[in-house]
């Protein structure tokens, strides 16, 4: 088992945690905290597809063995555009959940429930 | 530049509506319908040269298919954009009249302009863009009344979407690993024999919660009733359809529509009959809206279902993606002018009465009106399939003639009332849209017809991967 298929392991086992989390936990902060881990775990995912071993930025300089050596660049930038997304989401969510709280003085996930 | 008009110019006004503000306060309001109007001409024209022509295939920033991102319009999507765009400029009207403030516009601007974004697109991972703008700017317009309902549907609706958008990342970043490329046409060449069915099912998970399918409706439910009207309005008429419409498009895409028909069969004849006998239970109207909301959403989902065996139910999906966006819009719009509560509801002024007998008509399926023609449509091609489907779906259209009537019979009263004239076009506009559709469906069934091309995925794919050649 390399080292790669271990990170790919970790990844899900993450991914799959901050899904209990989610599901399971009643605090609405955990909550939020738990969606920001399962948006992390799946960068993880996306990085670890765009790794190469000895691999070098994808800068065209003119080299040969470029297509040999160059990391994919795409999934960088998937990671990059999530991570943006996941930052605004968890903003409005904490904002969501701050004046929730001032309304009601409470964190509970199970009085949220309509 | 035609194709990305419509996008453009949303974002435009969305974001230009702050600046002009605080020139003056009036003059943002006719931007914010101005830049709705400008959206809906542009989205007419494209869509309307590719429903008549050939699929309208344009690279972003000149990048050619597999490497750039792609805007595609072909049938389908070219029908969903045409009527989107029109009913959005109803939506942005009706916030004008209701709701005055400028950012609740910026947010139903950028709402709209993302809705018609993930319409367009060609792109998995863009579509994933377009869609968390939608999601995003959705969860901020139900909070937006900020009262304790509202926000606990709020929170309750931006939890479960942000992990189902969390799924459709995950499912995104599978497609990757497997075949190298996130374009739509490419990824439709390359897995024409085989499929990632664990990744199909996260991207069913991620739209079917904004799509309002039977096992994940709990929370879009509840948004739905305790939002704004014109929200409620704006959630209902496209959100819900562009669900639909992304799963239809990933299921094509991914050649799984036959591996996951029984599937999609089985769960949209579950949703009509629960969603039916929810919505005849409720004593809020909000809450019957909502349930009646998702009863078409599944008869969509069913219509899914069968296209593998009857290839013309595709055409029922999308004459009822259409019919059911305008009703129900105008049904939400409606519940802004009346009570919430059933036991006390009365509609007493004709100009709001008669567009809501139209409407809610319409979507239980009256003759003469357009929400009939696409009941038949759905009935024919169950019938062709199956007869026990087309007993489900005439039950979910009995139940709804029943709570609907219930209303009619009830809540209607003769007692004039003052109502703003002005305020009741939207409405009036769109009840008009059933009634005229209804007794000369012929133009709309041209338009839902041509939407059989497009299941034919080969010339979605030639027409992007090999433009110009």
């Amino acid at each position: 088992m390399s080292l790669q298929n271990i990170s790919y392991a970790i990844a899900m086992t993450v991914f799959a945690v901050s899904v209990y989390g989610v599901i399971f936990k009643d605090n609405l902060i955990k909550k939020v905290i738990s969606l920001s881990l399962a948006t992390k775990s799946v960068n993880i995912f996306l990085i670890l597809i765009g790794y190469k071993a000895n691999g070098v930025a994808p800068i065209y300089l003119g080299n040969i063995d470029f297509f040999k050596y160059s990391v994919d660049p795409l999934p960088q930038a998937l990671v990059l555009t999530s991570i943006v997304i996941d930052f605004s989401i968890t903003a409005l969510l904490l904002y969501l959940v701050m004046l929730y709280y001032k309304k009601s003085k409470s964190l509970s996930a199970s009085e949220v429930k309509c | 530049m035609l194709v990305v008009l419509p996008i453009i110019s949303l974002l435009v006004g969305a974001f230009a509506l702050h600046a002009v503000s605080l020139i003056r306060r009036d003059l943002a309001r006719y931007l914010a319908l101005a830049s709705a109007i400008i959206a809906m001409i542009s989205a007419l024209k494209i869509s309307l040269e590719a429903i008549y022509g050939k699929i309208i295939v344009y690279p972003l920033g000149g990048w050619k298919a597999p490497y750039g991102i792609v805007l595609v319009i072909d049938d389908v999507n070219a029908a969903l954009l045409l009527f989107s765009s029109i009913l959005i400029v109803f939506l942005v009207a009706y916030a004008i009249l209701s709701v005055k403030d400028g950012k609740y516009l910026t947010l139903l601007l950028l709402f709209s302009a993302s809705s018609l974004g993930v319409l367009e697109t060609g792109d998995l991972f863009n579509m994933y863009v377009f869609f968390e703008i939608l999601s995003i700017s959705s969860y901020a317009l139900v909070a937006f009344s900020k009262s304790k309902s509202s926000l606990k549907a709020s929170i309750s609706y931006a939890i479960s979407g942000s992990l189902g958008t969390t799924f459709i990342l995950l499912g995104i970043a599978m497609t990757y690993a497997s075949y190298g490329t996130l374009n739509l046409a490419h990824l439709a060449k390359i897995t024409e024999h085989n499929c990632l069915y664990l990744a199909i099912t996260f991207f069913l998970v991620g739209f079917g919660i904004k799509a309002l399918i039977y096992p994940l409706h709990v929370w879009k439910v509840s948004a739905l009733s305790y939002a704004l009207p014109s929200t409620s309005a704006a959630l209902a008429g496209i959100t819900t359809n562009i669900g639909l419409y992304c799963i239809f498009r990933i299921l094509t895409i991914f050649n799984a529509l036959r591996t996951f028909s029984l599937f999609l069969i089985s769960i949209g004849a579950i949703g009509i009959i629960l969603s039916a006998i929810l919505a005849s239970m409720q004593k809020k109207l909000s809450m019957l809206l909502a349930y009646s909301c998702m009863c078409q959403a599944s008869y969509v989902l069913l219509c899914f279902g069968i296209i593998p065996f009857v290839k013309e139910s595709i055409v029922a999906a999308v004459f009822h993606m259409i019919n059911s966006a305008f009703a129900e819009a105008c049904l939400f719009m409606i519940l802004g002018m009346v009570g919430n509560d059933m036991s006390k509801l009365s509609i007493k002024n004709s100009v709001v009465k008669i567009p809501f007998i139209l409407a809610s008509m319409s979507i239980a399926g009256m003759p003469g009106l357009v929400g009939f023609v696409s009941k038949l449509l759905i009935y024919e091609v169950t019938f062709k399939f199956n007869a026990l489907l087309t007993i489900v779906a005439l039950a979910g259209s009995a139940i709804s003639f029943l709570y609907f009537g219930r209303i009619l019979c009830f809540s209607l009263h003769s007692r004039r009332e003052e109502v703003r004239i002005l305020s009741t076009i939207p409405i009036n506009t769109l009840a008009l849209f059933c009634l005229i559709f209804g007794i000369y469906p012929e133009p709309l069934y041209d338009i839902a017809e041509k939407s059989l091309i497009s299941l034919n995925v080969k010339n979605y794919v030639d027409a992007v991967l090999y433009v110009g050649a």
